[in-house]
Protein backbone atom coordinates (compact mmCIF):
# COMPACT_ATOMS: atom_id res chain seq x y z
CA UNK A 1 0.00 0.00 0.00
CA UNK A 2 2.94 2.35 1.11
CA UNK A 3 4.44 1.84 -2.24
CA UNK A 4 1.53 2.21 -4.18
CA UNK A 5 0.68 5.65 -2.66
CA UNK A 6 4.55 6.26 -3.44
CA UNK A 7 4.11 5.59 -7.12
CA UNK A 8 1.42 8.01 -7.42
CA UNK A 9 3.07 10.38 -5.64
CA UNK A 10 6.15 10.14 -8.18
CA UNK A 11 3.24 10.48 -10.82
CA UNK A 12 3.94 14.28 -10.85
CA UNK A 13 7.42 15.76 -9.95
CA UNK A 14 6.41 19.06 -9.37
CA UNK A 15 3.66 18.07 -7.23
CA UNK A 16 5.48 15.13 -5.43
CA UNK A 17 8.23 18.23 -4.79
CA UNK A 18 5.21 20.52 -3.51
CA UNK A 19 3.67 18.33 -1.36
CA UNK A 20 6.98 17.38 0.35
CA UNK A 21 7.45 20.94 0.92
CA UNK A 22 4.33 21.69 2.18
CA UNK A 23 4.96 18.40 4.69
CA UNK A 24 7.82 20.21 5.65
CA UNK A 25 6.52 23.53 6.24
CA UNK A 26 3.25 22.16 8.01
CA UNK A 27 5.39 19.91 9.64
CA UNK A 28 3.24 16.85 8.25
CA UNK A 29 3.60 13.55 9.48
CA UNK A 30 3.34 12.28 6.27
CA UNK A 31 7.09 13.66 5.74
CA UNK A 32 9.15 11.09 7.49
CA UNK A 33 6.50 8.56 6.11
CA UNK A 34 7.41 9.25 2.46
CA UNK A 35 11.10 8.99 4.13
CA UNK A 36 10.29 5.49 5.47
CA UNK A 37 8.92 4.30 2.18
CA UNK A 38 12.17 5.11 0.62
CA UNK A 39 13.89 3.34 2.87
CA UNK A 40 11.42 0.73 2.82
CA UNK A 41 11.39 0.14 -0.82
CA UNK A 42 15.45 -0.45 -0.64
CA UNK A 43 15.02 -2.52 2.00
CA UNK A 44 12.17 -4.73 0.12
CA UNK A 45 14.16 -4.80 -2.34
CA UNK A 46 17.44 -5.99 -0.61
CA UNK A 47 15.33 -8.51 1.30
CA UNK A 48 13.96 -9.33 -1.86
CA UNK A 49 17.20 -9.75 -3.10
CA UNK A 50 18.08 -11.80 -0.01
CA UNK A 51 15.64 -14.13 -0.14
CA UNK A 52 15.92 -14.82 -3.69
CA UNK A 53 20.05 -15.67 -3.14
CA UNK A 54 18.91 -17.84 -0.12
CA UNK A 55 16.97 -19.96 -2.66
CA UNK A 56 19.50 -19.94 -4.86
CA UNK A 57 21.66 -21.05 -2.50
CA UNK A 58 19.41 -24.10 -1.13
CA UNK A 59 18.93 -25.00 -4.61
CA UNK A 60 22.19 -25.21 -5.53
CA UNK A 61 22.58 -27.22 -1.84
CA UNK A 62 20.18 -29.78 -2.87
CA UNK A 63 21.40 -30.07 -6.82
CA UNK A 64 24.82 -30.64 -5.31
CA UNK A 65 23.83 -33.08 -2.94
CA UNK A 66 21.91 -35.00 -5.68
CA UNK A 67 24.77 -35.15 -8.16
CA UNK A 68 27.00 -36.33 -4.72
CA UNK A 69 24.33 -38.97 -3.91
CA UNK A 70 24.23 -39.80 -8.20
CA UNK A 71 28.26 -39.79 -8.46
CA UNK A 72 28.02 -41.98 -5.21
CA UNK A 73 25.56 -44.37 -6.84
CA UNK A 74 27.17 -44.90 -10.32
CA UNK A 75 30.55 -44.98 -8.59
CA UNK A 76 28.98 -47.96 -6.16
CA UNK A 77 27.67 -49.67 -9.56
CA UNK A 78 31.33 -49.50 -11.40
CA UNK A 79 32.58 -51.17 -7.83
CA UNK A 80 29.82 -53.65 -7.53
CA UNK A 81 29.83 -54.38 -11.71
CA UNK A 82 33.80 -55.02 -11.31
CA UNK A 83 33.06 -56.99 -8.37
CA UNK A 84 30.88 -59.15 -10.12
CA UNK A 85 32.82 -59.45 -13.10
CA UNK A 86 35.23 -60.76 -10.67
CA UNK A 87 33.28 -63.25 -8.79
CA UNK A 88 32.08 -64.27 -12.34
CA UNK A 89 35.87 -64.83 -13.00
CA UNK A 90 36.36 -66.86 -9.61
CA UNK A 91 32.74 -69.02 -10.03
CA UNK A 92 33.93 -69.84 -13.50
CA UNK A 93 37.28 -71.32 -12.62
CA UNK A 94 36.19 -73.24 -9.59
CA UNK A 95 33.73 -74.85 -11.68
CA UNK A 96 35.92 -75.30 -14.77
CA UNK A 97 39.12 -76.90 -12.11
CA UNK A 98 36.08 -79.63 -11.63
CA UNK A 99 34.49 -79.39 -14.33
CA UNK A 100 33.56 -83.52 -16.11
CA UNK A 101 34.38 -81.74 -19.52
CA UNK A 102 37.86 -81.07 -18.60
CA UNK A 103 38.69 -82.55 -15.19
CA UNK A 104 39.41 -86.41 -14.18
CA UNK A 105 38.44 -85.71 -10.58
CA UNK A 106 38.23 -82.43 -8.47
CA UNK A 107 40.78 -79.90 -9.30
CA UNK A 108 42.62 -82.74 -11.64
CA UNK A 109 42.38 -81.79 -15.38
CA UNK A 110 42.86 -85.00 -17.50
CA UNK A 111 45.26 -83.70 -20.46
CA UNK A 112 43.36 -86.43 -22.73
CA UNK A 113 40.27 -84.49 -22.71
CA UNK A 114 41.77 -81.10 -23.07
CA UNK A 115 43.39 -82.65 -25.86
CA UNK A 116 39.89 -83.68 -27.49
CA UNK A 117 38.87 -80.61 -26.72
CA UNK A 118 41.61 -78.46 -28.63
CA UNK A 119 40.93 -80.36 -31.67
CA UNK A 120 37.59 -79.85 -31.44
CA UNK A 121 38.22 -76.25 -31.52
CA UNK A 122 35.34 -73.55 -32.16
CA UNK A 123 32.82 -76.61 -32.00
CA UNK A 124 33.88 -77.22 -28.39
CA UNK A 125 33.94 -73.32 -27.72
CA UNK A 126 30.66 -72.85 -28.75
CA UNK A 127 28.83 -76.38 -27.02
CA UNK A 128 31.01 -75.70 -23.98
CA UNK A 129 29.67 -72.03 -24.07
CA UNK A 130 26.40 -72.74 -24.02
CA UNK A 131 27.05 -74.73 -20.95
CA UNK A 132 28.98 -72.09 -18.86
CA UNK A 133 27.80 -68.90 -20.92
CA UNK A 134 29.74 -67.16 -23.65
CA UNK A 135 32.58 -64.30 -23.67
CA UNK A 136 35.73 -66.32 -21.29
CA UNK A 137 38.71 -68.64 -22.17
CA UNK A 138 40.85 -71.08 -20.04
CA UNK A 139 44.58 -71.29 -21.10
CA UNK A 140 46.14 -74.30 -19.29
CA UNK A 141 49.90 -74.95 -19.16
CA UNK A 142 51.79 -77.62 -17.54
CA UNK A 143 54.28 -75.93 -15.35
CA UNK A 144 57.14 -78.35 -16.86
CA UNK A 145 59.88 -75.71 -17.71
CA UNK A 146 59.95 -76.11 -21.13
CA UNK A 147 58.61 -74.10 -23.79
CA UNK A 148 54.92 -73.62 -24.47
CA UNK A 149 53.98 -76.37 -26.87
CA UNK A 150 50.60 -76.39 -28.16
CA UNK A 151 48.74 -80.35 -27.27
CA UNK A 152 46.85 -81.53 -30.43
CA UNK A 153 46.20 -85.46 -31.59
CA UNK A 154 49.88 -84.44 -33.40
CA UNK A 155 51.55 -83.34 -30.57
CA UNK A 156 50.86 -85.53 -28.05
CA UNK A 157 51.58 -86.17 -25.17
CA UNK A 158 54.99 -84.48 -25.89
CA UNK A 159 53.31 -81.03 -25.30
CA UNK A 160 52.40 -78.49 -22.23
CA UNK A 161 50.07 -75.86 -23.30
CA UNK A 162 46.03 -76.02 -24.09
CA UNK A 163 44.07 -72.69 -24.93
CA UNK A 164 40.35 -73.27 -24.94
CA UNK A 165 37.71 -70.14 -26.44
CA UNK A 166 40.79 -67.47 -26.81
CA UNK A 167 40.02 -64.10 -28.66
CA UNK A 168 42.67 -62.22 -30.51
CA UNK A 169 44.95 -60.00 -27.96
CA UNK A 170 43.14 -56.75 -27.53
CA UNK A 171 40.07 -57.66 -25.86
CA UNK A 172 40.07 -56.65 -22.55
CA UNK A 173 38.99 -59.13 -19.76
CA UNK A 174 39.42 -59.88 -16.12
CA UNK A 175 41.36 -63.46 -14.90
CA UNK A 176 42.06 -65.72 -12.54
CA UNK A 177 45.64 -67.70 -12.82
CA UNK A 178 45.11 -70.94 -9.87
CA UNK A 179 47.24 -74.02 -9.75
CA UNK A 180 45.64 -77.00 -10.82
CA UNK A 181 46.85 -80.80 -10.86
CA UNK A 182 46.91 -82.01 -14.62
CA UNK A 183 46.79 -86.06 -15.36
CA UNK A 184 49.13 -87.21 -17.70
CA UNK A 185 47.58 -90.37 -19.16
CA UNK A 186 50.93 -91.21 -21.16
CA UNK A 187 53.30 -90.29 -17.92
CA UNK A 188 55.31 -92.78 -17.58
CA UNK A 189 56.00 -95.43 -20.68
CA UNK A 190 58.09 -98.83 -19.39
CA UNK A 191 58.03 -101.73 -22.12
CA UNK A 192 55.99 -103.47 -19.89
CA UNK A 193 52.88 -100.58 -19.17
CA UNK A 194 52.22 -97.69 -19.72
CA UNK A 195 51.55 -95.26 -16.57
CA UNK A 196 49.35 -92.37 -15.62
CA UNK A 197 51.18 -89.07 -14.01
CA UNK A 198 50.14 -86.55 -11.90
CA UNK A 199 51.92 -82.82 -13.14
CA UNK A 200 51.75 -79.73 -11.54
CA UNK A 201 50.09 -76.91 -14.22
CA UNK A 202 48.26 -73.35 -13.81
CA UNK A 203 45.07 -72.49 -15.11
CA UNK A 204 44.05 -69.28 -16.39
CA UNK A 205 40.78 -68.50 -16.80
CA UNK A 206 39.59 -65.24 -18.36
CA UNK A 207 36.26 -63.74 -18.10
CA UNK A 208 35.97 -60.81 -21.45
CA UNK A 209 34.29 -57.75 -20.30
CA UNK B 1 -2.15 -6.30 5.48
CA UNK B 2 0.00 -7.61 3.75
CA UNK B 3 3.15 -6.26 2.20
CA UNK B 4 3.37 -6.85 -1.67
CA UNK B 5 7.58 -8.36 -0.60
CA UNK B 6 5.56 -10.42 1.93
CA UNK B 7 2.84 -11.94 -0.46
CA UNK B 8 6.39 -12.29 -2.71
CA UNK B 9 7.62 -14.40 -0.25
CA UNK B 10 4.54 -16.61 0.24
CA UNK B 11 4.31 -17.62 -3.36
CA UNK B 12 7.72 -18.02 -3.87
CA UNK B 13 8.67 -19.84 -1.02
CA UNK B 14 5.45 -22.60 -1.75
CA UNK B 15 6.34 -22.50 -5.70
CA UNK B 16 10.48 -23.26 -4.18
CA UNK B 17 9.24 -25.70 -1.77
CA UNK B 18 7.25 -27.80 -3.98
CA UNK B 19 9.81 -27.77 -6.57
CA UNK B 20 12.56 -28.86 -3.74
CA UNK B 21 10.09 -31.33 -2.08
CA UNK B 22 9.12 -32.85 -5.46
CA UNK B 23 12.38 -33.45 -6.39
CA UNK B 24 13.59 -34.55 -3.58
CA UNK B 25 10.67 -37.34 -3.48
CA UNK B 26 11.57 -38.34 -6.84
CA UNK B 27 14.81 -39.02 -6.46
CA UNK B 28 14.24 -40.67 -3.39
CA UNK B 29 12.11 -42.93 -4.65
CA UNK B 30 14.43 -43.74 -7.62
CA UNK B 31 17.65 -43.68 -5.30
CA UNK B 32 15.47 -46.43 -2.91
CA UNK B 33 14.38 -48.78 -5.56
CA UNK B 34 18.04 -48.80 -7.05
CA UNK B 35 19.25 -49.75 -3.51
CA UNK B 36 16.67 -52.61 -3.62
CA UNK B 37 17.53 -53.86 -6.83
CA UNK B 38 20.90 -53.94 -5.68
CA UNK B 39 20.00 -55.56 -2.26
CA UNK B 40 18.14 -57.96 -4.15
CA UNK B 41 21.21 -58.85 -6.62
CA UNK B 42 23.44 -59.10 -2.91
CA UNK B 43 20.54 -61.68 -2.26
CA UNK B 44 20.69 -63.85 -5.69
CA UNK B 45 24.40 -63.33 -5.81
CA UNK B 46 25.22 -65.33 -2.33
CA UNK B 47 22.44 -67.48 -3.43
CA UNK B 48 24.36 -68.44 -6.42
CA UNK B 49 27.21 -68.72 -4.44
CA UNK B 50 26.04 -71.00 -2.48
CA UNK B 51 24.68 -73.45 -4.67
CA UNK B 52 28.11 -73.34 -6.57
CA UNK B 53 29.34 -74.32 -3.80
CA UNK B 54 26.72 -77.13 -3.15
CA UNK B 55 27.67 -78.00 -6.61
CA UNK B 56 31.48 -78.15 -5.93
CA UNK B 57 31.64 -80.14 -2.60
CA UNK B 58 27.86 -82.28 -2.53
CA UNK B 59 27.36 -80.41 0.73
CA UNK B 60 23.96 -79.88 1.29
CA UNK B 61 22.77 -76.83 2.73
CA UNK B 62 19.71 -73.98 3.21
CA UNK B 63 19.20 -70.66 1.85
CA UNK B 64 17.01 -68.02 3.51
CA UNK B 65 14.91 -65.98 0.77
CA UNK B 66 12.46 -63.85 3.58
CA UNK B 67 14.55 -60.22 2.91
CA UNK B 68 14.02 -60.73 -0.82
CA UNK B 69 10.65 -59.15 -1.09
CA UNK B 70 10.21 -60.66 -4.18
CA UNK B 71 9.16 -63.72 -6.06
CA UNK B 72 12.12 -65.38 -7.83
CA UNK B 73 11.81 -66.77 -11.03
CA UNK B 74 13.40 -69.63 -12.07
CA UNK B 75 13.51 -69.14 -15.95
CA UNK B 76 14.48 -72.63 -17.14
CA UNK B 77 13.31 -71.45 -20.82
CA UNK B 78 16.26 -69.60 -21.41
CA UNK B 79 19.90 -71.80 -22.37
CA UNK B 80 21.78 -71.62 -19.56
CA UNK B 81 18.83 -70.15 -17.36
CA UNK B 82 18.64 -66.99 -15.58
CA UNK B 83 17.28 -66.01 -12.59
CA UNK B 84 14.94 -62.97 -12.98
CA UNK B 85 13.81 -61.09 -9.83
CA UNK B 86 12.72 -57.29 -10.14
CA UNK B 87 14.38 -55.59 -13.04
CA UNK B 88 17.54 -58.05 -12.98
CA UNK B 89 18.16 -61.36 -14.26
CA UNK B 90 21.57 -63.35 -13.11
CA UNK B 91 22.76 -66.73 -15.19
CA UNK B 92 22.91 -69.98 -13.32
CA UNK B 93 26.61 -71.25 -13.86
CA UNK B 94 25.65 -75.19 -12.89
CA UNK B 95 22.81 -77.55 -13.76
CA UNK B 96 20.25 -76.75 -11.20
CA UNK B 97 16.40 -77.83 -10.14
CA UNK B 98 14.58 -74.68 -8.47
CA UNK B 99 11.68 -73.83 -6.97
CA UNK B 100 11.60 -70.42 -5.21
CA UNK B 101 10.53 -70.13 -1.04
CA UNK B 102 10.90 -67.97 1.57
CA UNK B 103 13.37 -70.63 2.61
CA UNK B 104 15.09 -73.39 0.35
CA UNK B 105 17.37 -76.20 0.25
CA UNK B 106 20.28 -76.64 -1.66
CA UNK B 107 21.96 -80.08 -2.24
CA UNK B 108 23.98 -82.42 -4.75
CA UNK B 109 23.24 -85.59 -7.09
CA UNK B 110 24.40 -87.11 -9.68
CA UNK B 111 23.38 -89.61 -12.33
CA UNK B 112 26.39 -92.14 -13.24
CA UNK B 113 27.47 -93.56 -16.66
CA UNK B 114 30.40 -94.72 -15.76
CA UNK B 115 32.69 -92.48 -18.14
CA UNK B 116 30.82 -89.65 -16.94
CA UNK B 117 28.50 -87.80 -13.95
CA UNK B 118 25.54 -85.65 -14.63
CA UNK B 119 25.93 -83.15 -11.40
CA UNK B 120 23.31 -81.21 -11.03
CA UNK B 121 21.52 -79.35 -7.68
CA UNK B 122 18.53 -79.53 -6.62
CA UNK B 123 16.85 -76.42 -4.45
CA UNK B 124 13.20 -76.00 -3.47
CA UNK B 125 11.22 -74.97 -0.65
CA UNK B 126 10.53 -77.28 2.19
CA UNK B 127 8.91 -80.02 1.06
CA UNK B 128 7.49 -84.08 1.46
CA UNK B 129 7.42 -86.45 -1.45
CA UNK B 130 4.56 -88.58 -0.69
CA UNK B 131 4.81 -92.34 -2.06
CA UNK B 132 1.84 -94.20 -3.57
CA UNK B 133 2.90 -97.48 -4.52
CA UNK B 134 -0.30 -99.40 -5.84
CA UNK B 135 1.81 -102.63 -6.92
CA UNK B 136 4.26 -104.61 -5.09
CA UNK B 137 6.61 -105.68 -8.06
CA UNK B 138 10.65 -104.43 -7.91
CA UNK B 139 10.00 -102.04 -10.76
CA UNK B 140 7.58 -100.25 -9.11
CA UNK B 141 10.03 -100.00 -6.06
CA UNK B 142 12.67 -99.87 -8.24
CA UNK B 143 11.58 -96.57 -9.50
CA UNK B 144 10.79 -94.84 -5.61
CA UNK B 145 14.27 -96.14 -5.21
CA UNK B 146 15.58 -93.83 -8.44
CA UNK B 147 13.32 -91.00 -7.36
CA UNK B 148 14.73 -90.97 -3.25
CA UNK B 149 18.49 -91.70 -4.52
CA UNK B 150 18.65 -88.21 -6.95
CA UNK B 151 16.64 -86.13 -4.08
CA UNK B 152 19.30 -84.55 -1.81
CA UNK B 153 19.60 -85.53 1.89
CA UNK B 154 18.55 -82.53 4.04
CA UNK B 155 19.27 -84.60 7.56
CA UNK B 156 22.19 -81.89 8.41
CA UNK B 157 19.90 -78.44 7.09
CA UNK B 158 16.98 -76.58 8.45
CA UNK B 159 15.16 -76.42 5.49
CA UNK B 160 13.70 -80.26 4.75
CA UNK B 161 13.01 -82.87 2.07
CA UNK B 162 11.04 -85.33 3.55
CA UNK B 163 9.15 -88.87 2.46
CA UNK B 164 5.97 -90.24 3.49
CA UNK B 165 3.69 -93.62 1.93
CA UNK B 166 0.27 -92.62 1.39
CA UNK B 167 -2.32 -95.91 1.08
CA UNK B 168 0.75 -97.90 2.36
CA UNK B 169 0.19 -99.87 5.35
CA UNK B 170 3.53 -101.37 5.82
CA UNK B 171 4.88 -97.52 5.99
CA UNK B 172 4.61 -94.80 7.95
CA UNK B 173 1.94 -92.32 7.39
CA UNK B 174 1.89 -88.48 6.11
CA UNK B 175 1.72 -87.65 9.40
CA UNK B 176 5.23 -88.25 9.90
CA UNK B 177 7.49 -87.81 7.42
CA UNK B 178 10.97 -89.71 7.30
CA UNK B 179 14.22 -87.98 6.43
CA UNK B 180 15.86 -89.50 3.20
CA UNK B 181 18.40 -92.16 5.10
CA UNK B 182 15.13 -93.13 7.09
CA UNK B 183 12.88 -93.59 4.03
CA UNK B 184 15.59 -95.43 1.63
CA UNK B 185 15.62 -98.29 4.78
CA UNK B 186 11.40 -97.90 4.74
CA UNK B 187 12.28 -99.04 0.97
CA UNK B 188 14.64 -101.97 1.23
CA UNK B 189 12.18 -103.82 3.51
CA UNK B 190 10.22 -106.87 1.90
CA UNK B 191 6.93 -105.44 0.38
CA UNK B 192 5.52 -108.88 -1.50
CA UNK B 193 3.28 -109.66 0.75
CA UNK B 194 2.08 -105.52 1.48
CA UNK B 195 -1.37 -104.46 0.48
CA UNK B 196 -2.11 -101.23 -1.18
CA UNK B 197 -4.60 -99.06 -1.76
CA UNK B 198 -5.22 -95.67 -3.52
CA UNK B 199 -4.54 -92.65 -1.60
CA UNK B 200 -7.78 -90.75 -0.77
CA UNK B 201 -5.53 -88.52 1.99
CA UNK B 202 -6.59 -84.35 1.57
CA UNK B 203 -2.71 -82.73 1.23
CA UNK B 204 -1.21 -79.82 2.52
CA UNK B 205 0.20 -77.49 -0.36
CA UNK B 206 3.70 -78.25 0.24
CA UNK B 207 3.12 -82.39 -0.03
CA UNK B 208 3.21 -83.67 -3.62
CA UNK B 209 1.47 -87.16 -4.06
CA UNK B 210 3.87 -89.42 -6.69
CA UNK B 211 1.75 -92.68 -6.99
CA UNK B 212 3.60 -95.19 -8.52
CA UNK B 213 1.18 -97.45 -10.64
CA UNK B 214 0.94 -99.99 -14.14
CA UNK B 215 -2.54 -98.70 -13.95
CA UNK B 216 -1.00 -94.40 -14.61
CA UNK B 217 -2.84 -92.85 -17.35
CA UNK B 218 -3.59 -89.36 -18.41
CA UNK B 219 -4.80 -86.62 -16.03
CA UNK B 220 -4.14 -88.33 -12.80
CA UNK B 221 -6.31 -86.47 -9.92
CA UNK B 222 -3.59 -85.32 -8.14
CA UNK B 223 0.33 -85.04 -8.13
CA UNK B 224 2.51 -87.11 -10.58
CA UNK B 225 1.95 -90.32 -11.82
CA UNK B 226 4.63 -92.74 -12.81
CA UNK B 227 3.53 -95.74 -14.73
CA UNK B 228 7.11 -98.38 -15.02
CA UNK B 229 6.64 -98.54 -18.55
CA UNK B 230 8.56 -95.06 -19.14
CA UNK B 231 5.90 -92.67 -18.69
CA UNK B 232 4.28 -90.36 -16.24
CA UNK B 233 1.55 -87.82 -15.56
CA UNK B 234 1.08 -84.71 -14.09
CA UNK B 235 -2.55 -83.51 -12.44
CA UNK B 236 -3.91 -80.73 -14.54
CA UNK B 237 -1.83 -81.71 -18.03
CA UNK B 238 -3.23 -83.29 -20.66
CA UNK B 239 0.58 -84.56 -21.85
CA UNK B 240 2.17 -87.87 -21.53
CA UNK B 241 5.78 -87.12 -20.52
CA UNK B 242 8.73 -90.16 -21.25
CA UNK B 243 11.12 -90.86 -18.64
CA UNK B 244 15.00 -91.67 -18.51
CA UNK B 245 15.66 -92.10 -15.96
CA UNK B 246 14.80 -90.45 -12.03
CA UNK B 247 15.56 -86.71 -12.92
CA UNK B 248 12.67 -86.30 -15.37
CA UNK B 249 10.52 -87.29 -12.86
CA UNK B 250 12.20 -85.00 -9.88
CA UNK B 251 12.07 -82.32 -12.51
CA UNK B 252 7.83 -82.63 -12.12
CA UNK B 253 8.05 -83.00 -8.72
CA UNK B 254 10.28 -79.93 -8.21
CA UNK B 255 8.11 -78.16 -10.49
CA UNK B 256 4.96 -79.25 -8.98
CA UNK B 257 1.18 -79.53 -10.22
CA UNK B 258 0.76 -75.51 -10.24
CA UNK B 259 0.79 -73.19 -13.15
CA UNK B 260 0.42 -69.28 -14.04
CA UNK B 261 0.74 -66.96 -15.86
CA UNK B 262 4.29 -68.08 -16.95
CA UNK B 263 2.64 -71.37 -17.74
CA UNK B 264 3.69 -74.85 -16.04
CA UNK B 265 7.02 -74.47 -14.18
CA UNK B 266 6.88 -78.45 -14.35
CA UNK B 267 6.65 -78.58 -17.60
CA UNK B 268 9.78 -75.56 -18.04
CA UNK B 269 11.85 -77.87 -15.73
CA UNK B 270 11.37 -81.19 -17.82
CA UNK B 271 12.24 -79.24 -20.98
CA UNK B 272 15.21 -78.27 -19.33
CA UNK B 273 16.37 -81.53 -17.99
CA UNK B 274 16.20 -83.03 -21.39
CA UNK B 275 17.94 -79.59 -22.94
CA UNK B 276 20.88 -79.66 -20.40
CA UNK B 277 21.10 -83.37 -20.40
CA UNK B 278 21.23 -83.55 -23.95
CA UNK B 279 23.88 -80.65 -24.65
CA UNK B 280 25.85 -81.75 -21.77
CA UNK B 281 26.05 -85.34 -22.64
CA UNK B 282 26.50 -84.98 -26.24
CA UNK B 283 29.24 -82.73 -25.57
CA UNK B 284 30.88 -85.04 -22.65
CA UNK B 285 30.45 -87.68 -25.40
CA UNK B 286 31.93 -86.26 -28.08
CA UNK B 287 35.30 -85.72 -25.65
CA UNK B 288 35.16 -88.88 -24.25
CA UNK B 289 35.07 -90.46 -27.65
CA UNK B 290 37.80 -88.26 -29.34
CA UNK B 291 40.17 -88.85 -26.35
CA UNK B 292 39.62 -92.67 -26.15
CA UNK B 293 40.58 -92.28 -30.03
CA UNK B 294 43.39 -90.45 -29.17
CA UNK B 295 44.67 -92.97 -26.44
CA UNK B 296 44.14 -95.86 -28.58
CA UNK B 297 46.44 -94.12 -31.67
CA UNK B 298 48.67 -93.31 -29.32
CA UNK B 299 49.19 -96.49 -27.49
CA UNK B 300 49.30 -98.43 -30.75
CA UNK B 301 52.08 -96.11 -32.63
CA UNK B 302 53.80 -97.13 -29.13
CA UNK B 303 53.28 -100.90 -29.89
CA UNK B 304 54.49 -100.29 -33.96
CA UNK B 305 57.00 -98.37 -32.52
CA UNK B 306 58.48 -101.18 -29.94
CA UNK B 307 58.42 -98.80 -27.12
CA UNK B 308 56.02 -101.23 -25.56
CA UNK B 309 55.75 -105.09 -26.18
CA UNK B 310 52.81 -106.71 -27.98
CA UNK B 311 50.24 -108.14 -25.97
CA UNK B 312 51.04 -106.07 -22.63
CA UNK B 313 48.39 -104.30 -20.37
CA UNK B 314 48.27 -100.97 -22.64
CA UNK B 315 48.20 -103.37 -25.67
CA UNK B 316 44.55 -104.70 -24.47
CA UNK B 317 43.86 -101.08 -23.58
CA UNK B 318 44.06 -99.71 -26.80
CA UNK B 319 41.28 -102.13 -28.27
CA UNK B 320 39.19 -101.52 -25.09
CA UNK B 321 39.18 -97.88 -25.80
CA UNK B 322 38.79 -98.44 -29.27
CA UNK B 323 35.18 -100.08 -28.13
CA UNK B 324 34.76 -97.32 -25.95
CA UNK B 325 35.06 -94.80 -28.64
CA UNK B 326 32.72 -96.33 -31.02
CA UNK B 327 29.61 -96.91 -28.37
CA UNK B 328 30.39 -92.83 -27.42
CA UNK B 329 30.03 -91.72 -31.04
CA UNK B 330 26.63 -94.30 -31.12
CA UNK B 331 25.89 -92.29 -27.85
CA UNK B 332 26.55 -89.00 -29.80
CA UNK B 333 24.59 -89.92 -32.54
CA UNK B 334 21.51 -90.89 -30.80
CA UNK B 335 21.61 -87.61 -29.04
CA UNK B 336 21.79 -85.98 -31.88
CA UNK B 337 18.11 -87.43 -33.23
CA UNK B 338 15.43 -84.93 -32.69
CA UNK B 339 12.64 -87.49 -31.08
CA UNK B 340 15.42 -89.08 -28.82
CA UNK B 341 13.61 -88.43 -25.81
CA UNK B 342 10.50 -90.55 -27.14
CA UNK B 343 12.14 -93.37 -28.71
CA UNK B 344 15.12 -93.52 -26.27
CA UNK B 345 15.55 -97.22 -26.41
CA UNK B 346 18.83 -97.80 -28.95
CA UNK B 347 20.32 -94.27 -26.16
CA UNK B 348 19.76 -96.92 -23.36
CA UNK B 349 21.46 -99.06 -25.14
CA UNK B 350 24.36 -97.72 -26.60
CA UNK B 351 24.83 -96.16 -22.85
CA UNK B 352 24.62 -99.54 -21.72
CA UNK B 353 27.31 -100.52 -23.74
CA UNK B 354 29.53 -97.35 -23.59
CA UNK B 355 29.41 -98.30 -19.60
CA UNK B 356 30.39 -101.55 -20.66
CA UNK B 357 32.65 -100.41 -22.49
CA UNK B 358 34.16 -97.92 -19.71
CA UNK B 359 34.08 -100.82 -16.97
CA UNK B 360 36.18 -102.99 -18.99
CA UNK B 361 38.96 -100.69 -19.41
CA UNK B 362 38.53 -99.70 -15.78
CA UNK B 363 38.88 -103.79 -14.72
CA UNK B 364 42.03 -104.10 -16.94
CA UNK B 365 43.55 -101.11 -15.28
CA UNK B 366 43.67 -98.19 -18.10
CA UNK B 367 41.16 -96.27 -16.46
CA UNK B 368 40.83 -95.40 -12.96
CA UNK B 369 37.32 -95.19 -12.21
CA UNK B 370 36.22 -91.81 -10.26
CA UNK B 371 35.32 -91.07 -6.96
Amino acid sequence: MMQLKWSARQGSGRKGSVEMMESHILNDVRAPTSMRDIISRKKGSVEMMEYMFLTLFVIVIVIAFVIFLTWWNVSQMDVEKSKVELDKTLVLTKSLISSPFLARDDSMLDDGKLTALQDMGQDACSSIGSIYGADWFAVIRLLDGRNDTICNSTSYPDCNYWSLCKKPAGNIYKSYVVPVNIYRNLGVILTTGVLGRNYVGSIEVGVYT
Amino acid sequence: MLSLFQVFKMVFGVIASVVILYFLVTYAGVYGTGQQDVQRSLIMKNFRQLADDVWLTGNPSDFDFSKMNEEVYFDARQSPPVFRFGNSNMQVTNPMFFRYGDSVFAGRSQLDFGWWKFSFVVAAPEMVVVFSPLQNTEQVWGIMRDITALLPDTTAVNTKLRYAFCGYPGGRDISSPMEKFEFQRALGLNYETATFYSCSAQLPSNYILVTVSVGCSQSPSAGICVNPDGLFYIAGSDREYAYMDGLDIIAAIIGGTGSDMRGRASDDLYAYKQAAFRESMKFAADIMANRAQLLAGKLAALITGRRIEYGSEPAMCAGNYILLSNALQQVSAELAQPDYYNNNQALLVALSQSKAAYDALAANGCEVPKS
